[in-house]
């Protein structure tokens, strides 16, 4: 870590047709929340008070995974996801980060990211400001909401001046990248009462990044489980569209335009370069409890043990903590590159995509395509069979649907023969 | 356990059936009969019934046809042999009934002691009577709580006409009165008469397939002998056979030297496919061929026609064969290939009846594994052109242009519907419904009343039978026959999905029902249909002109909201799973159609 990167060296454009292939990326899970929201299904444990035993223990597994899995990976970028990171003591993202690089695992100067729960910001005021020196480029706020009945509802433990508090403070310490997150859709909201609190949140200082995910429960989880008992925590589906497109129209409205279904950036440069490598098939690697790995060279993906106790046991006794590993087939392969890439407005590149699985898939779909075209669902960049498919805002909408009426019966010999 | 050895002189022969209305506990009875006379235990009984599915194929083992022989010893010690012969519980098989009737002496004649008497038990008296059958009624499930045996009594004989005193009183379940009803087989029923010196004629009642022995006929003899080594010819075909074996239908068939006039057994001839063959056939002797056949055959006539396709289009074959493995037993059922854009390749099959298409359709499922979609029922239709010919139309897609036709029939009924004298009011509305033309009625025992109606077949096949159970409270059963066709305004509703007719859909109805049951399928198909991205027009059509309609509004979001955070896998094995189950989806125009959706449309049809 020798210089703190600047706007002059953004990564480059992991989706761009001139682009060199996206370098991979580094995601670390930090697994401890204070407490656990009702909606959240990934891997997390409650921290019972700071500085406590179990944080320290997870440190030091994490840094010992990091020295299991050395290899020239050579990330640029390091992203730190939850759980709550802002839990993590001060010097943890430079340590780790730095010990990725140590290890080949990281390129030098990575753009670090984490994830932050706006009262942790207000609690501790000193708290973005060390994030700065540990040369964090980029903080996503668990904001979800910034009506308070809705705020309560998902459980969360900030209000809505914390958010805008969190916000101007990430700002002043010149954190370049602040993201928000929103969760929509929650029972009896309406467009109407959407959109004036996205204006809001596109308002909250230094923002220059949202993602909005509409609300799913999920099994297993509280919401999962009074939804089972017929409370009704969701709006209807023709109602989660009507929300949709209100997200999508008052974020455009307000300066930010959507690159992928979910997220939103004030500018090109604001796309988040870490999640993007997810959605065009980079290598990735997960470290931490339950973290995904993609390793595009051998089409393997594979996933940590998901219970701390279970990850950290493999690492003390010298093991990758490893739960599951898959390859891909071609035919998973591909439907993996549809639905990822038809979620961005970037799109599918046709030339690219025959490249990899035979120019008779794309063949196979022109007319459909041309259906698509039609309903105004995507846009055709180039030619029928080298240009690029890009989703409009309607078509983004529907990228389950588009990448599931794909034929890709041309690669059903591989898959069966993979 | 009975002896054995050695035949069993005619006059200890009975030759008997069970006549009953469904669920009044037909099989179960049968099943304790053989248990008795088997001398198994239940736990072997069991055992056998579940081991004999293979055997039953490999080695010709009849436990699962009710058409069985069983050997009886009296309290006196002497042993008769009782044959039980396979009658259909259905209101549609009466031909198939009758058959049966012909090859016996005498029927069980079989009432559920809390339901009653009911249309059927009335409809299936007459025609043991009209064969001159000793009936023998027994009130069965006398361990229901429900079970009134007394009103039953006063039933059978006011609306049978039956001495009620001589009725059985048995619980076949339990196994309560089957001595009894042995006892009443043997003393009431009398021995078959023939001349086993005239020439043969044995009446085909029924047949078997034995992938090694080819054609099992089961025969009644009626006059003469058929003993091994015999050549004779059945009177519709034209070869001449060779007997190769006949016997008894034991548990396994059981050959026999010689079946004698009176007797009922299996006769192999060495006929490879059962199409060879009728059943409802005369046996007869090539050397000293009887003159005449016995009344048993009867051209089929099936009334009721579906469209049956595989749900999976890989199964065509399997539905052929299974079609055709149960045509053989089953002459009435008749089918023709048919190709429909929205379902594949299936078949127009005839029956003789909505029950008729229920048995085969749960056959075609249960022994052969098949899922499967069927159009709704027709009848078949007479249409006059212009041109002076007249045509029998009975599929929608053969409906002649409009503009050509003359004039149209439909078939007639006359249904006997049995219901309890409160019920009147609702039942005739519901017959009014139906487009009832004539009616009478008869006041019966017991606050029952019996309607005689006059309506056509078509207005029955929808619900009719539901509908009769729910208004009259579960009291109401009805029986019919064919009478006549006449005069009717016939239309043909198309069903279009964003324009694409929907073949399957297509129907011939009633000029007063076309709007009412356009629309129901229109909303049906809406419901069952999923949002696609954009909007689907669904509407009912009598050629050019729309009489239904019902929109699908266009699916705005179908985006799995959080995909970041590296966990692809899930998400991916999600879309498969959605992937899979799309390609089972039919494809009209634009619009992806789920098997589930025709299934829904289908199955029942709105009370138009």
């Amino acid at each position: 870590m020798t210089e703190r990167p600047d706007s002059t060296s953004l990564p480059p454009d992991p989706l761009s047709e001139t682009a060199e292939p996206a370098a991979p990326g580094l995601y670390v899970h930090v697994p401890f929340c204070s407490r656990i929201c009702p909606y959240c299904d990934f891997a997390v444990t409650p921290l019972g008070g700071p500085g406590s035993e179990r944080l320290d223990r997870y440190r030091r597994a994490l840094l010992a995974e990091l020295e299991l899995r050395a290899a020239a990976l050579g990330a640029d970028t390091v992203y730190f996801g939850g759980g709550t990171p802002s839990l993590a003591p001060a010097g943890f993202f430079r340590e780790v980060a730095l010990a990725a690089v140590e290890r080949g695992l990281a390129s030098p100067s990575p753009f670090i990211f984490l994830e932050a729960n706006p009262e942790d910001l207000v609690h501790a005021p000193e708290l973005a400001r060390q994030w700065a020196a540990e040369e964090v480029w980029g903080v996503s706020l668990g904001v979800q909401a910034l009506d308070e009945s809705r705020l309560r509802f998902l459980g969360r433990a900030h209000n809505a001046s914390d958010a805008a508090i969190a916000a101007s403070r990430l700002a002043e310490a010149g954190i370049p990248w602040i993201s928000v997150d929103l969760i929509y859709g929650t029972a009896g909201q309406t467009p109407e009462s959407a959109r004036e609190e996205l204006r809001a949140m596109a308002a909250l200082p230094g923002v220059n990044h949202i993602s909005a995910y509409e609300l799913s429960i999920e099994p297993g989880t509280p919401f999962g489980r009074r939804q089972a008992r017929g409370e009704t925590l969701a709006v209807r589906s023709e109602d989660g569209s009507a929300l949709f497109r209100a997200v999508h129209e008052t974020l455009a409205e307000n300066g930010f335009a959507a690159y992928e279904a979910c997220n939103f950036a004030s500018a090109p440069e604001f796309r988040s370069c870490h999640n993007r490598k997810y959605w065009s098939l980079a290598e990735y690697l997960g470290v931490g409890p339950s973290a995904h790995s993609f390793v595009p060279e051998r089409g393997e993906r594979f996933w940590n043990r998901r219970a701390f106790e279970d990850w950290e046991e493999a690492i003390l006794r010298g093991e990758e903590p490893t739960a599951e590993r898959e390859t891909l087939g071609r035919h998973e392969r591909a439907l993996e590159e549809l639905f990822l890439r038809l979620r961005t407005t970037d799109g599918l590149p046709l030339g690219g995509f025959s490249a990899r699985y035979g120019e008779a898939v794309v063949q196979a779909n022109r007319r459909l395509f041309g259906r698509w075209r039609a309903r105004g669902l995507v846009e055709l960049r180039g030619d029928e069979l080298t240009g690029w498919l890009r989703p409009t805002r309607d078509g983004l909408a529907v990228a389950d649907a588009l990448a599931r009426e794909m034929n890709l019966d041309a690669l059903t010999a591989d898959r069966d023969a993979a | 356990m009975p002896n054995t050895s050695g035949p069993v002189p005619i006059e200890r022969v009975r030759n008997f059936c069970i006549i009953a209305h469904i669920d009044h506990g037909k099989s179960t009875l049968a099943d304790r009969l053989i248990q008795r006379c088997g001398g198994v235990s239940d736990r072997e009984f069991r055992d056998q019934l579940l081991d004999s599915m293979d055997l039953e194929r490999e080695r010709g083992i009849t436990i699962k046809s009710n058409s069985v022989s069983l050997l009886h010893e009296t309290k006196d010690g002497e042993t008769y042999q009782l044959n039980l012969i396979d009658t259909p519980g259905h209101v549609d098989f009466s031909h198939e009934v009758r058959r049966s009737l012909m090859s016996c002496e005498g029927a069980l004649l079989l009432v559920d002691a809390a339901q009653g008497v009911e249309a059927q038990t009335v409809a299936n008296h007459f025609v043991a009577m009209e064969y001159d059958l000793e009936v023998v009624p027994v009130i069965n499930k006398i361990d229901l709580p429900a079970a009134d045996p007394e009103r039953v009594r006063e039933e059978i004989d006011e609306e049978l006409g039956l001495d009620p005193f001589e009725a059985v009183l048995a619980s076949a379940k339990k196994g309560e009165g089957i001595e009894e009803i042995l006892d009443a087989i043997v003393t009431r029923i009398p021995p078959p008469g023939g001349d086993p010196a005239d020439p043969l004629r044995a009446l085909i009642f029924d047949a078997q397939y034995d992938t090694f022995r080819g054609v099992v006929l089961l025969v009644r003899v009626v006059d003469g002998e058929i003993r091994r080594g015999d050549r004779v010819r059945l009177m519709r075909g034209d070869t001449d056979h060779v007997v190769e074996e006949v016997g008894l239908l034991r548990l396994r068939r059981e050959p026999v030297e010689v079946l004698s006039a009176g007797a009922v057994g299996y006769a192999i001839c060495g006929i490879k496919r059962i199409q060879d063959i009728a059943i409802g056939d005369t046996v007869i002797d090539t050397a000293r061929p009887a003159q005449t056949s016995l009344p048993g055959y009867r051209e089929p006539r099936p009334v009721v026609f579906s469209s049956v396709y595989p749900i999976s289009t890989d199964d065509y074959g399997e539905l052929e064969n299974a079609l055709g493995k149960l045509s053989l037993n089953d002459p009435a059922l008749t089918y023709e290939r048919e190709t429909s854009t929205a379902l594949g390749f299936g078949f127009r099959c005839g029956f003789l009846g909505l029950l008729h298409l229920d048995v085969v359709q749960e056959r075609l499922q249960r022994e052969h594994g098949l899922s499967l979609l069927l159009s709704a029922p027709s009848v078949r239709y007479r249409v006059s052109t212009r041109d002076g010919e007249l045509h029998e139309v009975e599929n929608p897609a053969y409906y002649p242009d409009p503009a050509i036709i003359d004039g149209t029939e439909e078939p007639y009924i006359r249904a006997s519907i049995l219901i309890p004298e409160r019920s009147v009011g609702p039942v005739m509305e519901l017959l009014t419904e139906r487009r009832l033309a004539t009616s009478r009625m008869n006041f019966l025992s017991s606050r029952r009343v019996e309607i005689q109606a006059e309506l056509p077949l078509a207005e029955v096949l929808f619900d009719f039978h539901d509908r009769l159970k729910t208004v009259t409270h579960g009291y109401g059963s009805y029986d019919y026959e064919l009478l006549d066709y006449r005069s009717t305004k016939l239309v043909k509703v198309d069903i279009l999905v964003n324009g694409e007719r929907v073949d399957a859909l297509s129907q011939l109805v009633h000029e007063e029902k076309a709007r009412p049951r356009a629309l129901g399928y229109c909303e049906r198909l809406a419901e069952a249909i999923p949002m696609h991205n954009f909007k689907i027009a669904i509407q009912g059509a009598i050629g050019g002109k729309i009489i239904a309609r019902t929109n699908i509004r266009a699916l705005r979001k179908d985006v799995t909201a959080r995909c970041y955070g590296g966990d692809v896998t899930r998400k991916r094995k999600l879309l498969e799973r959605q992937k899979e189950g799309k390609k089972r989806m039919k494809q009209v125009g634009n619009v992806q159609i789920p098997q589930s959706a025709f299934v829904a449309v289908l199955k029942s049809s709105p009370a138009a």
